[in-house]
């Protein structure tokens, strides 16, 4: 998968979230739906971890 | 004397002389012939300074003869005057621009003392060592504070997106079919199309039934609508 900024991907998420909230979405829809769901949010959830690391290694840098 | 002391207070200065007599019937057109002469210079001196040291009243006389003090008064230099020692007050010197009580008190008067001067700047140095150090650390103190504010925000940041993004997964977890067939519902499909409605299945079809652990194909033996 490209590499996305997390405003892009969180976007994505929305827009899959809102698709399997809809009340006509089929059922092979929604496991695509769903899988794509869990992927988009664990790369979100690595955005995060990596923000959070970025974060306390420039905190340390600072007072080191 | 004069010249003693200046050069003891301050370096670098040119003195030009002019030695005149000092007493005697010369004394005084030789007097104001060098004031003159200073005056009508090409580039004449800061200041001019006329002096000599102690001596009887009669000595002194010259400095209060009506050309002399005429000449110090009419001088376009300003004119420091000493003569003799404290107690002598001659006219040329309430005519100067600035009298001296000696010699050595014109040379005080003309320039400051060196080691004051340089005492004063090492207190300067220090002070603005001081200055400049305060100002370094008042900056290094707001930096700080800002730096923590940085963090912080940013800390909150992030953990305000992890927040959300933990309501989304639940909410996606929400819509997991394969949650809906552990609980008991089924899914069917026909020739790989899923049957939403009994319209699309007949007595005799042959369909594909999804469970959450298994696929069971069955055969349709009746349809009732319901």
């Amino acid at each position: 998968m490209e590499k996305q900024d997390y405003q892009t991907l969180s976007e994505k998420l929305d827009a899959v979230l809102a698709k399997l909230q809809a009340p006509d979405v089929h059922v092979d829809e929604a496991v695509k739906l769903y899988e794509e769901g869990l992927k988009l949010i664990s790369e979100l959830e690595k955005h995060l971890k990596q923000a959070e690391n970025k974060i306390e290694k420039l905190k340390s840098q600072k007072q080191g | 004397d004069f010249v003693k002391v200046l050069g003891a207070r301050w370096g670098g200065i040119k003195i030009s002389l002019i030695d005149v007599q000092v007493q005697g019937e010369a004394s005084p057109a030789q007097l104001v012939a060098a004031i003159e002469q200073f005056n009508q210079a090409s580039e004449p001196p800061e200041v001019l300074v006329i002096t000599r040291g102690g001596g009887s009243a009669e000595d002194l006389q010259a400095f209060s003869t009506e050309q002399v003090t005429r000449a110090v008064a009419a001088s376009r230099i300003p004119t420091l005057v000493a003569i003799g020692h404290e107690i002598d007050v001659s006219l040329a010197e309430l005519a100067a621009d600035q009298r001296a009580s000696t010699p050595s008190n014109a040379a005080e008067l003309l320039v400051p003392d060196r080691r004051a001067v340089l005492a004063g700047l090492g207190a300067y140095r220090e002070q603005l060592a001081r200055d400049v150090q305060q100002i370094v650390k008042d900056a290094s103190a707001e930096l700080k504070l800002s730096s923590e504010i940085l963090h912080d925000t940013a800390e909150r940041v992030v953990q305000g997106a992890g927040q959300q993004l933990g309501l989304k997964r639940q909410l996606l977890q929400a819509f997991d079919p394969q949650a809906a067939l552990q609980r008991g519902y089924a899914l069917v499909r026909l020739d790989g199309s899923l049957v939403h409605s009994g319209k699309q299945v007949k007595a005799g079809d042959e369909v594909n039934i999804s469970l959450s652990d298994a696929r069971v194909t069955a055969n349709v033996k009746n349809v009732r609508m319901e």
